[in-house]
């Protein structure tokens, strides 16, 4: 989208615009944090606040979309024993159905982190977000993102290998 | 080694490709249903500007026709829901409104020291029953066992403090923040009940009723509202608890918190679920 057509344009068609370059992005963030019925709700959500809030939408909108969106989920209530579940599935089936060659023990890690760190690590290799860009979603300073995706990268990968090296250092069930 | 992991994690994206998203049109059509018009906003305000009294009457009318008057209900829910010394244990069964899956959970937990033990149960149309297992012991030491993968029990520790959100929390949360509100009084399968309501401040986010017994201010059920094509507020996730109670602590009691044994299952390091 260009700024000069942004000054000349209705506010419809800027809507319009910003609807047809980020939609998808706003609906794959969604279904990759939660179910599909609830990543429709949320589009629908996120297109009504930016609907109302057009004219505090920046040029390049994608950023800003996601932050809210990331809102939106924040607030469709959902305690932990239902992410508990979805964890579940997500770390045990999905990846099979979906690839048929499922990295499970990289999803295993990616559960096993805290939120934060899962968010950013989602953000720049699910979203595919650049730090700077990943920062304007979280709304904090760029410098700030890079130290948070190090410390998630480094965790993910002492994650992972606790993960390896446990599918292959079984030892008996003792009493709990 | 950091760089490989992230590699990975890119190869395992559940969504890699763009979703194609409803029409701008169709969406347009859908936000345009839940935009007041005009007319209908100016209306409103005056509605907005009544609301307070409105408000103050319901609660005054409340107070004064029940067996409460003059009494704090949101306070008593909020401290009827203080986690207590003994066991406390919930039982509940979630579905979404007019869906037949039942997720049941069942839930035991003790504060000091802290013990908590939670099944999941899955039961959807066509599917086979999923359960999740999870237990954190003295000593921040979880385990883990699913149905999906039954013969590893997971082990981890961890001093993550993420327990499960059942109402306690919200209507605390809720309550110091000004955000939780009392509708009124309703019955639910044959019981007297306050609803509660959570508003959420986040503009356009549907709010989540409360339902809790007016004589043990225990919660009843959740209803978690969505906001439909129309414009319409709409039942969506639907809690309802069959018990919400705080039992004595004694070793049987606090037994329910320790994993169960599952047969066969091995003992392995893992990651905190």
């Amino acid at each position: 989208m260009q700024a000069g057509h942004l000054q000349v344009m209705e506010p419809s068609e800027r809507f319009d615009a910003l609807y047809e370059e980020h939609a998808g992005a706003v609906l794959a963030y969604a279904l990759r944090r939660t179910s599909p019925a609830n990543a429709d709700d949320a589009l629908a959500e996120v297109m009504l606040i930016a609907w109302r809030r057009l004219d505090e939408a920046p040029v390049d909108a994608r950023a800003w979309l996601l932050g809210v969106t990331r809102r939106v989920l924040a607030n469709q209530r959902r305690g932990s024993m239902r992410q508990l579940a979805l964890k579940d599935r997500l770390s045990r089936d999905a990846p099979a159905e979906r690839s048929g060659q499922a990295d499970e023990a990289v999803l295993e890690a990616l559960a096993g982190l805290r939120k934060g760190d899962r968010e950013v690590l989602m953000l720049v290799a699910w979203e595919g977000l650049s730090n700077r860009e990943a920062a304007a979603v979280l709304g904090i300073s760029p410098k700030t993102f890079g130290v948070r995706i190090h410390r998630a990268r480094a965790r993910l990968a002492r994650e992972l290998e606790a993960v390896d090296g446990g599918r292959t250092n079984s030892i008996p069930a003792e009493v709990l | 080694m950091d760089a490989d992991a992230l590699e990975r994690l890119r190869a395992v994206n559940p969504v890699p490709d763009t979703p194609v998203p409803p029409a701008v049109g169709q969406m347009r059509a859908r936000l345009e249903a839940r935009r007041p018009a005009r007319g209908r906003f100016q209306r409103r305000r005056w509605l907005f500007a009544l609301a307070p009294v409105a408000g103050a009457a319901v609660v005054f009318a409340l107070a004064g026709a029940g067996d409460h008057r003059g009494f704090d209900v949101l306070a008593a829910v909020v401290q009827a829901t203080e986690p207590g010394a003994g066991v406390f244990h919930v039982d509940a069964e979630e579905s979404y409104s007019g869906k037949r899956g039942v997720t049941r959970f069942q839930y035991w937990q003790t504060i000091r020291p802290r013990r908590e033990r939670m099944l999941v149960t899955e039961s959807y149309p066509g599917k086979a029953t999923r359960r999740i297992e999870r237990a954190i012991a003295p000593g921040e030491t979880w385990h883990y066992w699913s149905s999906g993968a039954p013969a590893s029990i997971l082990r981890s520790r961890s001093t993550r403090h993420e327990v499960a959100v059942f109402d306690a929390a919200q209507i605390h949360q809720a309550y110091r923040r000004g955000e939780l509100r009392l509708l009124g009084t309703t019955r639910v399968e044959g019981r007297s009940a306050y609803r509660l309501r959570v508003v959420n401040p986040e503009p356009h986010a549907p709010p989540v009723d409360i339902l809790v017994a007016t004589g043990t201010f225990a919660p009843i059920e959740d209803i978690n509202y969505r906001w439909t094509r129309d414009g319409r507020l709409q039942p969506g996730w639907i809690l309802r608890y069959r018990a919400y109670e705080e039992l004595e602590l004694n070793p049987a009691n606090v037994a329910l918190t320790r994993m169960a044994p599952h047969p066969g299952a091995t003992l392995r390091p893992g990651p905190t679920p």
